[in-house]
């Protein structure tokens, strides 16, 4: 019997930090989203007012603000470069709406550049604001069927 | 005789090492000493065989870049960030590091009759700076060029034998025996070598030539302005004003001789007006020698 309890603590607990563990890696997804939305958008700005380099727009940026993208030691050479560097949550067509940004960045004159700028930071901040909406109710839904799982786990067990 | 100073300059600099394919460094590796050792310019052609130029002789190389291979290339000259150098592209050069320059022709883009971007590019000639001497050296390969210029000097000749290496020469000699030396480096390339802490010179960069010479003398109080490849009316405004408000000029122009330059209506207007009391000739015999030849001028 002891077991047995001690199994459904077990489950349950389990279920819970799982949860927790995937809200909190959906909350790093939302917080990056904004952070690229900013850089980009910086980015931009920055393009279009000194046509300053992306090495030194990336090496001017706060450290604060790259760190919130997820780069603990980032690479400021060139956004490739800072990508990879990064520690992304981001889903697959997040990531590669940013590679292609990356890929491409830097190959174009002033002003296509920052028409390209522009549209990846709309395009990031789309998928940030989508997420930062559907977040709630994402969290409420992992820990519903986590935990639900968790309890149909322990009536099967008992 | 003047004997440019270009032993040992056969390293090629980090940013051409970092923007040029393997195949051309490892060709360059593969020249002759006394071309590698001489090597001034590197040009690209789309789907041609890449030249290796220096003073007396050219080499082809086995490398054939694509239209790719070129994009690429730019990019990387333009250290990933073409926009940055688009002014000067949409001119026909990018302003690299290490005082090396890069020609750039393609397909302009046209507003009107000024050329906005480029496409496609088809030819790159990567321009290597002569060597300069160290700080510390003593003596230099110009000292002729450094007395005459307090007076107001032009340096002339024809393209690629050293007008620019000689007037950083001169600059650095000047500013080395106490004259305030204003550098206006409007294409990236005059001031290379002047950052030593020893030499106070106030460089200008990226400035139009006529704007920077009007800014210097009411900002910096020069003794002497330098800049490089004078040629329009507006310029010589700018530097008859200069010699208006006491300040020696030392510049230099394209031309085939002495003569050639004084038929110039916009050097003989300026020899007129006493911005320039001498004019000084280069010239190369092909064999990294360089013949100077100075004459007064007195047009008035």
């Amino acid at each position: 019997m002891i077991l047995k309890i001690m199994g459904c603590f077990t489950a349950v607990a389990a279920s819970i930090v799982a949860a927790g563990a995937i809200v909190s890696a959906e909350k790093r997804r939302v917080s990056q989203l904004f952070a690229f939305a900013a850089l980009i958008g910086r980015m931009g700005q920055q393009i279009e007012s000194f046509n300053t380099p992306v090495c030194e727009i990336l090496k001017s940026t706060d450290p604060t603000l790259l760190r919130s993208c997820g780069a603990a030691a980032p690479d400021t050479e060139n956004f490739i470069g800072f990508l990879n560097s990064c520690d992304l949550a981001l889903n697959e067509e997040e990531k590669s709406t940013l590679f292609t940004f990356g890929a491409d960045l830097g190959r174009h004159f002033q002003s296509d550049q920052v028409k390209s700028c522009a549209l990846c930071s709309k395009q990031i901040s789309d998928f940030a604001n989508d997420a930062q909406i559907l977040f709630p109710k994402k969290r409420k839904m992992t820990y519903t069927l986590l935990i639900c799982s968790a309890l149909a786990l322990v009536i099967i067990l008992i | 005789m003047i004997t440019d100073n270009r032993k040992n300059e056969t390293k090629l600099p980090q940013y051409l090492k970092k923007a040029l394919p393997e195949e051309i460094t490892a060709e360059i590796g593969e020249l002759p000493d006394c071309t590698r050792d001489g090597l001034e310019e590197i040009r690209l052609r789309v789907g041609k065989f890449t030249e290796y130029k220096t003073s007396s002789a050219s080499r082809r190389g086995k490398y054939v870049p694509t239209r790719a291979d070129m994009e690429e290339i730019l990019f990387s000259l333009c250290g990933g960030s073409v926009y940055a150098h688009g002014d000067t592209i949409s001119q026909g050069y990018i302003q690299g590091e290490d005082g090396i320059r890069v020609g750039v022709v393609g397909h302009a883009v046209r507003y009107g009759q000024s050329v906005t971007a480029l496409q496609n590019v088809t030819s790159l000639n990567i321009r290597l700076p002569l060597k300069l001497l160290r700080l510390s050296g003593v003596g230099t390969p110009y000292p002729e060029l450094a007395q005459a210029s307090v007076g107001g000097l032009l340096i002339c000749s024809p393209p690629g034998v050293g007008k620019t290496t000689a007037l950083r020469y001169t600059a650095r000699t000047l500013a080395g025996t106490g004259h305030r030396v204003a550098v206006i480096d409007s294409r990236g390339e005059l001031a290379f070598g002047l950052e030593a802490p020893g030499l106070l010179v106030d460089i200008l960069d990226g400035y139009p030539r006529a704007a920077g010479i009007e800014i210097a003398i009411r900002t910096m109080c020069p003794d002497v302005i330098v800049c490089d490849e004078i040629g329009n009316m507006q310029e010589c405004d700018a530097l008859s004003g200069a010699v208006g408000a006491g300040v020696s000029v030392l510049a230099s122009a394209h031309a085939a001789g002495i003569d050639s330059a004084l038929q110039r209506k916009e050097i003989a207007e300026l020899c007129r007006l006493g911005v320039f009391s001498s004019v000084a000739f280069l010239s190369r015999n092909g064999n990294e020698r360089c013949k100077c030849e100075i004459r007064g001028v007195n047009l008035t």
